[in-house]
């Protein structure tokens, strides 16, 4: 090889924006060398990815993520030109070179329109949970804007989240661009009505294998099992729909096939304000309820209970505080009188089709004499959901209940111990209809051995939802 | 022993080496493109072999950054590989990581990692340590101005705004230092308390 040649060859070696050679790829993974061309090209040192797409190139000699990363790090092309083919590309559903090029204008200079085209590419293939973030980052853009409220209300609206859907939507309607503004308001009737009267039946039957318990859940002696026929009717107005001020009102009735003295019929109303958005929602609510058994007044109650969630990073955070009293009329329940806080905190993670959460509940209960008793332990639920509506979940409550004071009959302080297993099941039938079925079993122990105790629990029922407008 | 120094050695008596895709394909390609004076190329197989979990190869990949000119990403490659890879320092590494902390300003901080080389690196380094670490000790002579401590802050707080916190603890240690120099302690409680809370940052990411 002659002098000039060798020299030439030399360069050639060092010039990573020489043609590469075609060897039929070399080894190694091209996947490093390009994440690595991109890092580089990201920090500003094109020689260094140059070298790092033409490592990828030689391993895969046809990949367009290589040729566009060589061709940005070599000068040959702008990334305002790459995001121009891509967006030729992406409009003749070329989506995986469009990416590619995206991908290589990104890494040296990212931008909100580029992350709207890589989203639009991601929503086309099904990856929203890639395109999502991207949408967000061109939420930054007033020109990209628009269209990213648009894409991730559909992508919402995807995962069935309708609240975040209507809301995108709503405000991609009133976008200034004609062309996205329509095509939200073809999309939001998809996304579900902000209803703001809603009406509620069930119906069902309920078996029990310990039926009878004292008002504050401890066995009674008497306790045997039965069965039990459940109706309910509920009625919820919201004059501004989700978010805002609602009313609701509901009237119970349970009938027993065996102990008919304790059938009962209740009614409640309750008013309240619930602020809804995408990430997060607070509710605050009082209601007033009234039981009558066996047809003589039994329970009148006031309640105001105080919830929110919030979506942090990939799980929600819940909490939810209830305050209760309660005031029972007959003259032997009235011991049980008395004041209820519980508190209940849960972190949830939630996919599109499945959801797990675990938290922790206690309850403060101020009863007079010795029934005032503190309640606490962790639940557990999981559970999946079907593709028309339907779930299934699985919960386990551990709690361990201690009364303030000695008990004068038992001649002890009591305290137990229980762990419940429950599981249900939703079905879809038909428009607001819907069956539901659910199991339980619990299994009580006492410092007090008359008090311990197993109960079985099941039920089925018929639900129907209707709402205006 | 200089580990970095044996690789090359052991690059050396196998060259040519045959094209292994493994970690340690990569780390013996990347020491012999660095044997070579190709630190571009260098770096990227240094970062290959650093994807398939090679020890050691962050060190290395940082000593090319310091080859490339790229001081300030060295010294976060440094600081992070001491973290994950305490035990693949050595002399010869120490003495690229010293160096750029020297041209990234950081002399206090340079100094100290030039003591730790010190005669450890071989004759040739041992010299060119004695002779940057008089060149250190001559421009800190005097006490150190307000204003070059300011620099070290208004530095440090670039580094944290754009996520790039080990180089912002590194920034503030020197600034500490510098602050532990004069009679006054100028900005030192304020540069050890954001340290304090960037080194907490810095740990979780």
């Amino acid at each position: 090889v002659s002098a000039p040649l060798l020299l030439l060859l030399l360069a050639a070696a060092a010039d990573p924006c020489a043609p590469v050679e075609r060897t039929g790829g070399g080894p190694g993974d091209p996947e490093a060398y390009l994440a690595i061309g991109a890092e580089e090209l990201a920090a500003g040192s094109l020689h260094t990815a140059a070298f790092a797409f033409r490592e990828a190139l030689r391993r895969s000699p046809d990949d367009p993520r290589a040729v566009a990363g060589l061709s940005l790090a070599c000068g040959r092309t702008t990334p305002e030109a790459l995001i121009a083919q891509a967006t030729h590309l992406v409009e003749a559903s070329d989506c995986r070179g469009a990416l590619a090029m995206i991908a290589a204008a990104r890494a040296l200079r990212p931008d909100p329109a580029s992350s709207l085209l890589e989203a639009v590419c991601h929503v086309r293939v099904g990856a929203d949970e890639r395109a999502e973030p991207l949408l967000r980052e061109a939420l930054a853009d007033e020109e990209a804007a628009a269209a990213a409220r648009l894409l991730l209300g559909l992508v919402a609206r995807r995962s069935s989240d309708d609240r975040a859907a209507r809301e995108w939507l709503r405000e991609a309607a009133a976008s200034a661009d004609p062309r996205v503004a329509s095509a939200a308001r073809r999309l939001l009737p998809a996304a579900g009505p902000d209803e703001r009267i809603l009406v509620s039946l069930y119906s069902g039957a309920t078996w029990d294998s310990n039926a009878l318990l004292a008002p504050d859940g401890v066995a009674l002696p008497e306790g045997r099992p039965d069965g039990a026929g459940a109706g309910a009717v509920t009625l919820v107005a919201r004059p501004f729909g989700r978010s805002g001020p609602f009313v609701r009102a509901g009237v119970d009735h349970r009938r027993h096939a065996r102990f008919s003295p304790y059938d009962i019929l209740g009614w409640s109303a309750a008013g309240g304000w619930t602020v809804q958005r995408r990430r997060d929602s607070v509710l605050l609510e009082y209601a007033h309820r009234s039981l009558a058994m066996g047809g003589a007044p039994y329970l009148d109650g006031d309640a105001v209970s105080a919830r929110g969630d919030r979506e942090v990073g990939p799980v929600w955070l819940t909490g939810r505080y209830d305050w209760r009293q309660d005031r029972y009329a007959p003259e032997y329940a009235r011991r049980f009188s008395g004041d209820r806080h519980a508190l209940d905190l849960r972190v949830v993670l939630a996919g599109p089709r499945r959801w797990v959460s675990a938290g922790y509940r206690g309850e403060r209960a101020l009863a007079g004499g010795a029934l005032s008793y503190v309640e606490h332990g962790p639940a557990v639920q999981v559970g999946v959901m079907g593709s028309r509506g339907g779930r299934l979940w699985l919960e386990g409550v551990f709690s361990s209940r201690s009364y303030d004071e000695r008990d004068p009959d038992l001649d002890r302080r009591l305290t137990q111990d229980g762990f419940e297993a429950r599981a249900g099941a939703e079905v879809v039938l038909w428009g607001g209809l819907a069956a539901h079925a659910s199991g339980g079993a619990a299994l009580v122990t006492a410092n007090a051995g008359q008090l311990s105790h197993r109960k079985l629990t099941a039920s089925l029922g018929v639900s129907w939802g209707t709402a205006w407008p | 022993l200089l580990r970095f120094t044996l690789l090359l050695i052991s690059v050396a008596l196998v060259a040519p080496a045959r094209a292994d895709s493994s970690a340690d394909g990569h780390l013996r390609a990347g020491a012999r493109y660095f044997r070579d004076g190709r630190f571009a190329e260098a770096l990227v197989e240094f970062k290959a072999a650093e994807r398939r979990g090679a020890p050691g190869a962050r060190w290395y990949g940082s000593a090319a950054l310091v080859k490339l000119g790229r001081f300030e990403e060295a010294i976060e490659g440094f600081a992070s590989a001491e973290r994950s890879d305490p035990a693949m320092g050595d002399a010869f590494l120490g003495y690229y990581r010293a160096l750029a902390l020297h041209e990234a300003r950081l002399y206090l901080s340079a100094d100290r990692v030039f003591a730790e080389v010190g005669e450890n690196a071989g004759p040739r380094i041992s010299e060119l340590v004695r002779e940057v670490r008089g060149r250190i000790a001559a421009r800190l002579e005097r006490e150190p101005a307000p204003s070059s401590i300011d620099w070290y802050h208004r530095r440090a707080a670039d580094a944290a705004a754009v996520g790039r916190y080990r180089l912002a603890e590194a920034l503030l240690g020197e600034a500490v230092a510098l602050a532990e120099r004069r009679g006054d302690g100028y900005r030192r409680d304020e540069a050890a308390a954001t340290l304090a809370r960037l080194s907490h940052a810095g740990t979780i990411r």
